[in-house]
């Protein structure tokens, strides 16, 4: 393109045989450039790269351009003025022309005037005599300008005037290709970025992985400086922020503030200068310090749900520009500039503004964004459903284990009740049957038989009370009566209870209660006591038998909590590591041998198991193994006094 | 009829004592009463046994260093070449129907009685009948 336009200058200077070919570019804002010249030595002063106000080529004059092409001022001195056709009477005055009455008026009526003499001053400081002014177009709109100008006054032959013409028609179509090559090469970029996010959003990762990364491609492939996502959650009541560059640490509902700009449709919202923004005030002070001045704000929806917005921020940014003379002199423009020498404007805090292009990337963008985003939320939905049933099935197959588990460990208990039931019940029936076929020697003898009989019934009376007890604690029918009370007389009472066993067998038992009270069931906690300091009497032959009780921090997954601990040891023979585990369950004595040597149900420590949990405690025991004594610990949830 | 020599292995002793004494007034055999397989062994070697009464449950019974139950210690016997010949009667509390033949398959018992035994007469006459045959 600048080639283009070089050789087209240095071309059409040599066939005018003038000082001064150039090519004027105007910009957004109506000021233009000069981008192209070709001057004959130094007969004039070189205007490249200078910059012209907009005031300089009023809208008037640009709209007459556009109306009649080709205008040449041939001499300057005799305000001669000639056009592409020559039959039309030449003028260039505008001042007192509105751009309708141009629009409305016709050619001839418009040229009829004579020169402004503001340009003819214009021209004159610039040291020209002639002037030929071809308006470049492209689609519709003035482009620029290719403009000649000689140190003399200089007719250009009609022929000529064609050429031009032609030229400037080829200028135009050189300008058009341009332009639209490089809005293919924009749109191209434009789809490659596109590409690269629908990758990353279709990628395998979390999205509070992707975001971020999508974000950092987006911010520097539209010249933004930082950008921030906030994405509403599922559950709308949650928001995610994603930040990327260089913006202030505010916080989510600061964020918050600037979607209230956002517009509804799905439309990029465009805040060229957020100055204007009376709605986000209070943001403004931190924005500016970052030096952000321009915003784009794109809503995320998918059809009528809004999923979140995406902000894009541009710093503003100090230019300078080169001026053709200081024009900021007299702003009114009553007088043309005196000089056109070199002022250098520094323009400090401007906005970049966004162009069509970049808000057409965005909305595009945006449209991608929430689409995937809207997949991830569904994608994630599904698969909270599918885990939710997942997980009820899990919990079914559970509660079906669970309740496999209770019937076999009910089929063996039935089986070992039948067991335990049917071996001192045997014992009874072969003792009556004795006596009842009178299979006895001597009084004495017909006296053991009873009394066996007897205690073969006691023992299936226990058994049978047992059975019952746990029957009814696994029914659920067995209620506690939980109440803060006085641990010390209830050990008290204990020992007094258990004093004859201590002098028969001389075991001290000792007590050392180190807590006032204890919330649980008072009979309950009693029949554990009695029965494990039954057990305790029973399984020791020397030594002693003691009962502590203290208040014990214990570290749990929920925090420091307090229980009462309750221990009953003895130097008795003990329990073998490997039977401590089941020595709770029912009809479980360590072995044969204690049965046979100390008789029970196997059902007791089984019993206080069950009443302490139902009291919300626990029980464990612990031996070092074979006559080394045994420890029952008994924990209780810690009730402060009112 | 000739008085035969029974060993009942059996671990609650008051059950023992009265099912021997009831064997012995009813049938007029000997009875003799261990709990301990090593006993059960020595005897039937010494050729003291005609016939055994096991009871399938022995808690804390062992042989040769391992845990036996009765239906162990039955197959062990059956087993060994000295004390094969024995007939043995499985006594059990566990009177399941259904575990009956699997019992018996793997004590290679010879019989099985439920406990409570309600008809000695009927044991009496197994008794005698196996170590006849």
């Amino acid at each position: 393109m600048r080639e283009i336009l070089d050789a087209a200058v240095t071309e059409v200077r040599a066939f005018l045989e003038i000082d001064r070919v150039k090519i004027y570019k105007f910009d957004e804002d109506g000021n233009g450039q000069v981008i192209a010249e070709s001057i004959n030595g130094d007969r004039l002063p070189s205007l490249k790269g200078l910059h012209f106000p907009a005031g300089d080529i009023p809208s008037q004059a640009r709209e007459l351009f556009l109306k009649a092409r080709v205008r040449s001022i041939v001499d300057l001195e005799q305000q001669r003025i000639s056009l592409t056709q020559p039959d039309r009477l030449p003028s260039t005055a505008t001042d007192e022309l509105t751009i309708e009455e141009v629009r409305q008026s016709s050619l001839n009526h418009l040229l009829q005037r004579p020169v402004d003499p503001c340009h003819v001053e214009y021209l004159t400081l610039m040291g020209v005599k002639f002037s030929m002014v071809v308006p470049l177009l492209n689609n519709g709109q003035l482009w620029g300008l290719l403009i000649a100008h000689h140190r003399r006054p200089k007719v250009i032959s009609k022929s000529h005037l064609e050429i031009i013409q032609t030229v400037s028609e080829q200028l135009e179509m050189a300008i058009a290709h341009a332009n639209l090559f490089i809005s293919v090469q924009q749109k191209a970029q434009g789809e490659a970025l596109i590409n690269q996010i629908s990758h990353l959003l279709h990628s395998p990762l979390e999205n509070d992985k992707i975001l971020p990364a999508v974000l950092a491609k987006i911010v520097p492939a539209i010249g933004g400086a930082g950008g921030l996502l906030c994405m509403n959650d599922t559950e709308q009541s949650e928001i995610s922020c994603y930040q990327y560059g260089s913006l202030p640490n505010f916080s989510t509902s600061d964020w918050l503030q600037l979607q209230n700009l956002a517009s509804n449709n799905n439309k990029v919202k465009v805040i060229n200068n957020i100055e204007e923004q009376e709605s986000i005030k209070i943001l403004l002070p931190a924005l500016k310090r970052n030096k952000l001045c321009s915003l784009l704000l794109m809503p995320l929806s998918y059809k009528q749900e809004t999923l979140g917005n995406l902000a894009i921020f541009r710093h503003s940014i100090d230019t300078e520009k080169l001026w053709a003379g200081n024009h900021q002199e007299d702003e009114r423009q009553l007088r043309p500039r005196q000089s056109f020498t070199e002022w250098k404007e520094h323009i400090q805090g401007k906005a970049q503004p966004w162009n069509s292009r970049e808000i057409e990337l965005i909305e595009s963008l945006g449209n991608n964004l929430g689409i995937a985003v809207m997949q991830d939320r569904l994608y994630r939905q599904e698969r909270k459903q599918r885990l939710l049933v997942e997980m009820q099935n899990q919990e079914l197959e559970n509660a079906r284990k669970e309740a496999e588990r209770a019937s076999s460990l009910k089929s063996a208990f039935l089986s070992s009740s039948s067991h335990e039931l049917r071996t001192p019940l045997a014992s009874i029936l072969n003792y009556l049957k004795l006596l009842k076929e009178g299979f006895y020697e001597n009084e004495q003898e017909l006296l053991e038989y009873i009394e066996t009989a007897h205690l073969s019934a006691e023992h299936l009376h226990r058994i049978v009370d047992s059975i019952l007890d746990i029957a009814k604690i696994e029914a659920g029918k067995m209620e506690v009566d939980l109440e803060l009370f006085e641990l010390e007389p209830l050990l008290m009472e204990e020992c007094k209870f258990f004093q004859p066993e201590t002098i028969r067998k001389d075991i001290k038992l000792i007590v050392d209660a180190r807590v006032k009270s204890v919330y649980a069931d008072k009979i309950k906690l009693k029949q554990v006591l009695s029965n494990l300091l039954n057990n305790a009497f029973k399984f020791t032959h020397e030594g002693e038998v003691k009962i502590g009780a203290i208040t014990k921090n214990l570290n749990t997954s929920f925090g420091e909590k307090s229980v009462v601990e309750i221990s009953l040891s003895d130097t008795g023979i003990g329990i073998e590591p490997d039977k401590q585990a089941t020595i709770f369950d029912a009809f479980i004595q360590e072995d044969g041998s204690i049965r046979r040597r100390y008789g029970g149900t196997g059902l007791g420590l089984t019993i206080c198991k069950q009443l302490i949990e139902l009291m919300k405690g626990q029980i464990s025991v612990f031996s070092e193994g074979r006559n080394r004594g045994t420890t029952i610990t008994i924990t209780l949830p810690k009730v402060e006094d009112k | 009829m000739k008085s035969l020599k029974v060993l009942l292995v059996e671990d609650n002793l008051p059950l023992a004592k009265s099912t021997a004494k009831l064997i012995q007034r009813l049938g007029g055999h000997q009875v003799k009463l261990t709990d301990e397989p090593k006993t059960v062994f020595e005897l039937c070697i010494a050729g003291e046994v005609d016939i055994i009464l096991m009871d399938i449950n022995l808690p804390g019974a062992s042989w040769q260093g391992e845990q036996v139950s009765g239906t162990d210690l039955s197959s062990l016997l059956k087993n060994n070449r000295e004390t094969a010949s024995i007939p043995i009667i499985l006594l059990t509390a566990y009177a399941m129907a259904s575990e009956r033949e699997s019992l018996l398959t793997n004590s290679q018992a010879n019989e099985f009685f439920a406990k409570p035994i309600n008809d000695y007469n009927a044991l009496i006459k197994a008794i005698e009948q196996l170590v006849n045959d």
